[in-house]
């Protein structure tokens, strides 16, 4: 055992059966990821990184080949553990931030922490404290469209830390920001390697300035890596 | 998820969709307030018609003539096949029944009656002393009419205060057309519907009586009788038997009705309960169109949040924590209006009780509340509303639940 790999990805393809066509959005991909890494995946529109994400995030399962986080084979698991390893091992930010537009900003970071039964006055500490560490105890009780977009981001990553996740799994985090806000961010992501683990998917060659790692897709396969 | 965080997550959920909320809210309001307010009505009537046919007397027994308007009225036509009459022998037969404890024939008649310068018409009716046994009657003044008496009446007690501009008191001369009587006894008020019959009418004895009867001189129009309340039914059935032996006729030339204050409670109590049944068949509709309001306003909400239902779902919701926490949301729709549609219930059919009052005594009051509220209707709306709620959400809930979070993610 590898204490270093906290995600083994083996062979992994995914077909879509689309009827008459069957579409290889996935053809055998195998890789590791280093924990307390920045690992970016890079590709074109179509290249498969989205159906890579939604597997490395377990919100979609394999036609076939095997992913392990730390160490244990959870490509067989059903819908009710996948929820499980969502809400405590992964944390996502998404490029339109997905906030819970119900929620102000403490709530929504409060979201995976009552999803995993954590009561209520711990979880509004623990809300509180991650909303400090990104930047936003200020606007803690604010709506998510009283808040810039760089803001909802920022609520998105401590909502993604909530759980102490193994993985934060970033989408284009920096795809619908500006310039100055895109560096914050990253800035941000760069500062959680000491906690967790960060993979960037996207197709911005410039956020893999950062990287520690770097896995090209092209037709769903690897076709670069360093 | 915790089922209080789930609540309080459904709360929030229906209360940013305020306007939404309440339009399918209202839906429901709609169909339980109508239930309420149908049944209470429904309950109070029945409970006004009742008191009023235990003033008839619960122990009494009627025999009516065979083809009569009064056997036709009262239902008792139904069972004398053949028309016929009533007389003083028939009276002899019932009184030798036993069981049998009053018996008053009574005839009866409309006349105008004159008191100091002012004309009225009312019935007049010919009965004998043991129809204030037989009617449970009590006398406010003077007495009742005795064996023997001859010109004198007794008058209900609202004629007699109301009837004319000047209240009459025992004493006082009243006319029948151009005969004079006077008046030996007011008795107290029967109450009921208005002014009931008993209230306004004079009452002379048989003989005094005769001249102005509706019917034959000897006929009579009905026979009331007060028979052991032990033994109702059966001293009834006696009375039949007898009276057919003597009158010479079997079940299918039976000539004469006989009614007991069970058979017309019973009566009623079947028109009643068909008029409710049908009343509530419409309140029922009213509400089933409630749930499908709910059913949509659900499904629509399904769809609108299908990408919310994704966030949740990515930051690992579980299934049926996204069902339950639908489920609550169409249980509350309905609990809420269950509960606004039950005080919304309460409050018409409690104007309704105050007009029927105000309408039936013609503001004179003295009529019991036309309109009754059981308890078990207060918990029945309640919950019946909240499990309509949770039955229309079910689908939309499974739904919501059976997303598949890359494709609710997905959705714009």
């Amino acid at each position: 055992m590898n204490k270093k790999i906290v995600l083994s990805v083996i062979d992994l393809k995914k077909i879509y059966d689309l009827g008459e066509v069957k579409v290889n959005a996935l053809n055998g991909v195998t890789f590791d990821i280093l924990r307390n890494k920045i690992t970016t995946i890079i590709g074109p529109s179509g290249s498969g990184k989205s159906t890579l994400l939604h597997l490395l995030g377990f919100l979609d399962k394999p036609t076939s080949g095997k992913i392990f986080l730390d160490d244990k084979d959870v490509s067989k698991l059903n819908e009710e553990k996948l929820a499980d390893l969502r809400n405590k091992k992964i944390g996502f930010i998404f490029q339109f931030f997905n906030l819970y537009p119900m929620f102000n900003a403490v709530e929504n970071v409060e979201l995976p922490l009552s999803i995993s039964h954590v009561d209520e006055k711990e979880r509004r500490k623990k809300a509180l404290e991650l909303l400090k560490l990104v930047g936003l105890e200020e606007r803690a009780y604010h709506f998510p469209k009283q808040l810039s977009g760089g803001e909802q981001q920022r609520v998105a990553i401590a909502r993604a830390l909530a759980n102490n996740p193994s993985i934060i799994m970033a989408d284009e985090p920096t795809g619908n920001l500006d310039t100055q806000t895109s560096h914050e961010i990253m800035e941000l992501l760069v500062k959680l390697k000491e906690h967790t683990t960060v993979i960037i998917i996207t197709h911005d060659l410039g956020l893999t300035k950062h990287s520690d790692k770097i896995i090209k897709i092209v037709d769903g396969k690897i076709s670069e890596m360093k | 998820m915790k089922l209080k965080d789930l609540f309080k997550f459904a709360v929030k959920n229906l209360t940013t969709r305020g306007l939404r909320s309440w339009l399918t809210v209202i839906g429901i309001i709609i169909g339980v307030a109508a239930i309420v307010t149908i049944v209470s009505i429904g309950q109070g009537m029945q409970g006004v018609i009742t008191e009023q046919l235990g003033g008839l007397g619960a122990n009494d027994v009627y025999i009516m003539p065979g083809g009569g308007m009064g056997a036709q009225m009262m239902g008792g036509d139904a069972f004398a096949k053949k028309s016929g009459t009533l007389d003083d022998r028939d009276i002899k037969i019932i009184r030798s029944v036993e069981g049998v404890l009053a018996v008053a024939p009574d005839i009866v008649g409309m006349q105008n009656v004159y008191y100091s310068n002012e004309m009225k018409n009312t019935y007049i009716w010919g009965t004998n002393p043991e129809w204030l046994i037989v009617r449970a009657g009590s006398m406010e003044s003077g007495r009742f009419l005795m064996n023997g008496d001859k010109g004198v009446a007794v008058l209900g007690n609202k004629i007699a205060k109301e009837g004319f501009d000047k209240e009459i008191y025992s004493g006082s001369q009243i006319r029948i057309e151009n005969k004079s009587y006077r008046v030996i006894g007011i008795l107290n008020e029967f109450g009921g519907f208005g002014n009931s019959a008993e209230d306004g009418s004079v009452y002379l004895t048989i003989e005094d009586a005769k001249e102005y009867s509706m019917f034959d001189e000897d006929n009579y129009y009905t026979i009331e009788i007060d028979v052991d309340p032990e033994r109702i039914e059966e001293t009834a059935e006696k009375i039949k038997q007898q009276l057919m032996i003597s009158r010479h006729v079997d079940e299918n030339t039976i000539d004469f009705g006989i009614i007991t204050a069970k058979m017309i409670t019973s009566t009623v109590d079947n028109i009643m309960g068909t008029i409710n049944f049908f009343l509530l068949g419409i309140a029922a509709i009213s509400l089933i169109v409630g749930a499908v309001g709910i059913a949509n306003t659900m499904f629509t909400s399904v769809t609108e949040r299908t990408r919310q239902i994704g966030i949740l779902k990515a930051i690992g919701m579980k299934n049926h924590d996204v069902m339950i926490m639908f489920v609550i949301e169409s249980g509350l729709i309905g609990l809420i209006g269950g509960i606004m549609g039950m005080l919304i219930g309460f409050i018409i059919s409690g104007i309704i009780g105050e007009i029927s009052i105000y309408a039936l005594s013609g503001g004179a009051g003295g009529v019991a509340p036309i309109v009754s509220i059981p308890v078990w209707l207060v918990f029945f709306s309640i919950t019946f509303s909240m499990v309509i709620g949770i039955i229309s959400g079910l689908i939309p809930a499974k739904n919501a639940s059976k997303l598949q979070p890359v494709e609710a993610l997905r959705y714009e």
